[in-house]
């Protein structure tokens, strides 16, 4: 027989990233079952600088929350089949369209692809202001839309800038 | 080592998520409503996989001990010590509860 521990208590700083991202979508689907919310740790850029690389985010059951543009949901992307937390930017009854604040759209996705919205995000173990959708929707949807597009203007600021300089336009915000 | 009694049954808590992912079981607590990986995240090895896959109510400890015992031909004292040390983490942790103890328990 293996030897032990039989039951070991898994953490981030000794063992990184635990789960892969098809682990975090299994995980995130099964807590959901039991109606909890699932909070875990973001990898990756694609959100910046809405969610940063190692920001602890917490998603909430999409049940209860009609979900709205600009709102950062969590979703099953079809294509590979893993989770993804990025932004939506515009949905129809049965489809809906999402990118991530510094990254390419991800394509049309079935509305049955939708897992959860982000209720929380904390950054260096303080919470970020991030209005609950479930408990304040309309502030929600102005603190997002007001997020989404001054990002957008940001980024387009950017580019003029960075062309008036003589380099390329598109380049991600530093 | 933690005095366990040896003639109760025990099933899995509702207050966890348990998953067989990419071969590795992942049980995580819900606790006031959040299962929170950047904290609680457990994995089982092997041996606990097999212990937790006959906590299910419907044999006694000292049952499963005897029957994980016989189909891998180990003692009994090994067995028992392995049983032990699991399920009284388990029990430390409340990610299982007593079968006689649940509503769900027949």
């Amino acid at each position: 027989m293996p030897e032990p521990p039989l039951l070991r208590h898994k953490r981030y700083e000794a063992d990184g990233v635990p789960l892969s991202r098809a682990a975090l979508l299994a995980l995130l689907s099964a807590v959901h079952e039991k109606g909890a919310d699932f909070r875990f740790r973001a990898t990756g850029t694609s959100m910046y600088p809405t969610i940063r690389d190692g920001d602890i985010i917490t998603v909430s059951p999409i049940s209860g929350v009609e979900p709205s543009a600009c709102d950062i949901v969590a979703f099953r992307n079809p294509a590979n089949q893993q989770l993804v937390i990025h932004r939506i930017i515009a949905l129809s009854p049965d489809t809906f369209l999402a990118r991530g604040d510094n990254s390419q759209p991800d394509g049309t996705i079935p509305r049955s692809d939708l897992l959860g919205v982000v209720t929380k995000v904390e950054r260096n173990g303080s919470p970020l202001f991030w209005p609950d959708k479930r408990r304040y929707p309309f502030l929600a949807t102005v603190y997002f839309v007001t997020g989404y597009w001054y990002l957008m203007v940001r980024k387009r600021g950017y580019g003029i800038i960075l062309k008036l300089f003589g380099k390329r336009s598109g380049e991600t915000i530093p | 080592m933690q005095e366990l009694d040896m003639d109760a049954r025990y099933i899995p808590s509702g207050n966890i998520v348990a998953r067989e992912i990419e071969g590795e079981l992942i049980i995580v607590p819900l606790v006031s409503g959040i299962g929170d990986i950047d904290d609680e995240l457990f994995s089982v090895n092997e041996t606990g996989k097999v212990i937790w896959d006959r906590l299910d109510g419907k044999a006694s400890l000292a049952q499963v001990v005897q029957l994980l015992a016989d189909q891998y031909s180990v003692s009994r004292q090994e067995m028992e010590q392995d049983v032990r040390g699991f399920v009284g983490e388990l029990l430390k942790r409340k990610m299982i509860t007593d079968a006689r103890a649940s509503p769900a328990s027949s």
